[in-house]
């Protein structure tokens, strides 16, 4: 898929999963672990969930539909989606 | 996650410099605007405006980002959410959250769902435009409605058309298609909403950031976002564009660094033949795109400056380069010398007598450009980087210059100021104030103002700080309202020169009282300051109080943060204070003191 580059924004920088989560939902990164999720953990709201994902996105250069999207509402969840897109998140 | 000190300025100060660069992206503007919604701050006397977001669909992430966009602006802003999808009720019911909140402005997010009538695709061009102007006749009834019970500043989203296609090129000639529905009602809509609303052309920049991207199908079935929130930093800019112009902030000067900024290369080490600018080389070529786009500016109205690290003799040598665009006598300012920029904009603005806060200054080089950013945060910087071919996109980018409208002002104002920049060196030959006025050669006509006027009036009562009276900022309805009044006179003052011809630079409101004229709004455009027009402007107003056989003018001064310049004017002009702000003149006083250098034009 074409990719149309964000003038404002940087690549994402090679970092952890969790570091990733806690920079979308602006948390603690020591916060954060694989049980982390929608209505569980500091911040992630629906809205902040949106959010998760374009990060998500962004970070590992991958693109989700949207049943991963409404799926993907933990660590472990995400940590799994991406490692159907054949991505190994650290 | 915010660092330590960074949470220490708190999220106001944060916006401004978390905000720029590769931080401007979509999660920050989610937390700090989160922040700034929240309130957390305590508004320390910093100028504050109560902002509220109305829209059909969901707007949580347009509001953080006008929060941080405001914020960006120094104002410090009060947000009030609407209830999702509930736009119209909002506004229709007078008890609503909306008018209890008190707005200064409304953003109103209307989506192409808005605007789009169900109709045949056959459907005849009659069916599709009755079907539009009654949209628009329902907006401008909203619209009546919000500035009645609110008297808010009125700001619109301008949405894209949807994107799929149904059997190609043929639904362009069918009026009935969405496509063509939401262009017609786009331009319909604006032309109704002249002096009214400030407009966000979102259809712009989702054509220019890839349409099939921006409306994301996504997005809009699991969240109801009218947009891909990843296009939040561009929306903040574009926010950002049209609430200048709402607020008449719009910018005014380009500042422009002259090597590998106007042209490739350095005019100092690669001579004027080794430059890259004009056909030969790529870079060249887009370098004289660029000069053309800046020159298209000037002739809207924006003012240029140059403001160079370079030896003032060798940098016009560039301009003087075959394909140069410019010559010196095209910029209002000409600030070239080893010194630091900072001090060259200020002398810019200063030899302009305009705010810093009404420059953008562009450079290539990063440093310069940081360094600009810290010693005069109060200018609006555009790094333009390394690439010619983008220069035009970025600057355009930070929708700096956007207007609602351009006014044959704005059109001249241009040359305006570079007549007075060459005023102001002739002053330098001259040795007292009365020669040098007499030697510019003034002619003004001063008249009632009437409807065709309105707008630049109302332009001018919204964006002049500092020779203003009273601040009142009355808007074009509001001037449209004084012209019949026969107990009321509008007054404007168009000027010209020797150096040019400044147009509509004046203006003065007054209303009978009682016995008396009294002026409750009094404006003159920074540029034909200390010219003698308000002597000419108060003897005119004192013509029309003797014919109306009052006894006297009443002036006020209600004193802000900018307007000290005017602070003696009626003690200047012989009015005795009468009364805290209040001051009054007789009008059978004679009128020798109020001596002025401006011939009355004949029909005058």
């Amino acid at each position: 898929m074409l990719r149309f580059p964000n003038q404002f924004q940087d690549d994402a920088l090679a970092q952890t999963l969790y570091a990733v989560v806690a920079n979308a939902l602006n948390i603690d990164p020591a916060g954060v672990n694989e049980d982390s999720g929608l209505d569980a953990t500091l911040n992630w709201d629906s809205l902040r969930q949106v959010i998760l994902i374009t990060e998500i996105e962004r970070a590992y250069d991958v693109e989700f539909d949207l049943d991963t999207i409404n799926k993907a509402t933990s660590v472990r969840s995400i940590r799994e989606m991406l490692s159907q897109k054949g991505v190994q998140a650290d | 996650m915010a660092a330590d000190g960074a949470m220490a300025i708190g999220p106001l100060g944060r916006a401004k410099t978390e905000l720029v660069g590769a931080g401007l992206t979509s999660a920050k503007i989610f937390d700090i605007g989160e922040e700034i919604a929240a309130g957390v701050e305590i508004s320390g006397g910093e100028s504050a405006q109560k902002l509220a977001i109305l829209g059909s669909l969901t707007t949580d992430f347009i509001a953080r980002a006008v929060a941080c966009g405001v914020a960006q602006e120094d104002v410090r802003p009060w947000i009030y959410q609407g209830p999702f999808g509930g736009m119209v009720q909002e506004i229709v019911d007078p008890a609503s959250g909306l008018y209890d909140f008190r707005p200064d402005i409304v953003l109103l997010c209307v989506d192409w769902r808005d605007l789009v009538s169900p109709l045949p695709v056959d459907a005849p061009e009659d069916a599709v435009h009755a079907a539009i102007e009654q949209k628009v006749d329902t907006f401008e009834q909203l619209w009546a409605a919000l500035s009645e019970r609110s008297g808010a500043r009125l700001i619109q989203h301008l949405p894209p058309p949807p994107t799929e296609r149904f059997r190609g090129v043929s639904e362009r000639l069918a009026p009935a298609s969405a496509l063509n529905q939401v262009l017609l009602a786009n331009r319909r809509l604006i032309e109704a909403g002249q002096g009214r609303v400030t407009w966000i052309e979102l259809d712009r920049l989702a054509a220019s950031l890839g349409a099939a991207r921006w409306c994301s199908p996504r997005m809009f079935h699991s969240a109801k976002l009218p947009f891909d929130q990843r296009f939040l930093p561009e929306y903040l800019m574009a926010f950002r564009g049209a609430w200048r112009a709402a607020c008449g902030r719009a910018k005014k000067v380009l500042a422009l660094d002259l090597d590998n900024t106007l042209w490739g290369g350095v005019v100092g080490d690669d001579g004027v033949a080794g430059l890259q600018l004009g056909p030969g080389s790529a870079a060249g070529e887009a370098y004289v795109e660029w000069q053309a786009y800046v020159r298209g500016l000037a002739e809207r109205g924006v003012i240029l400056s140059v403001v160079s690290k370079n030896d003032p003799g060798i940098a016009a040598e560039g301009l003087a380069h075959p394909s140069s665009l410019f010559k010196p006598a095209d910029f209002a300012g000409f600030e070239c010398s080893w010194g630091d920029k900072a001090g060259g904009l200020r002398r810019v603005a200063e030899r302009l007598n305009l705010d810093l806060a009404s420059i953008v200054f562009v450079d290539d080089n990063p440093a310069e450009c940081a360094l600009v950013r810290a010693e005069a945060p109060e200018v609006s910087v555009v790094e333009l980087g390394a690439d010619p071919t983008q220069f035009i996109a970025r600057l355009d980018a930070g929708c700096w210059f956007d207007l609602d409208r351009l006014t044959t002002e704005d059109v001249g104002r241009s040359a305006a100021y570079v007549a007075r920049a060459q005023g102001l060196q002739a002053t330098d030959t001259v040795i007292d104030l009365a020669s040098h006025l007499g030697g510019l050669s003034m002619v003004g006509r001063v008249s009632p103002a009437t409807q065709p006027d309105l707008a630049r009036l109302a332009q001018m009562e919204q964006k002049t700080n500092q020779f203003n009276l009273t601040t009142r900022r009355y808007r074009e309805a509001d001037l449209a309202a004084f012209i019949p009044r026969p107990d009321a006179v509008v007054l404007a003052l168009w000027l010209k020169d020797r150096f040019g011809d400044h147009g509509l630079v004046a203006s003065l409101v007054a209303v009978e009282s009682e016995r008396a004229l009294r002026i409750d709004s009094w404006l003159m455009s920074c540029r034909v300051f200390s010219r003698s027009a308000e002597q000419l402007m108060l003897r005119e107003l004192i013509g029309i109080a003797r014919t109306r056989r009052l006894d006297r003018i009443i002036g006020q001064y209600l004193p802000t943060a900018k307007n000290g310049v005017v602070a003696e004017l009626f003690s200047r002009l012989g009015f005795t204070k009468i009364d805290g702000s209040l001051w009054s003149r007789e009008t059978d006083a004679p009128m020798n003191d109020l001596e002025t250098h401006i011939e009355l034009a004949p029909n005058g």
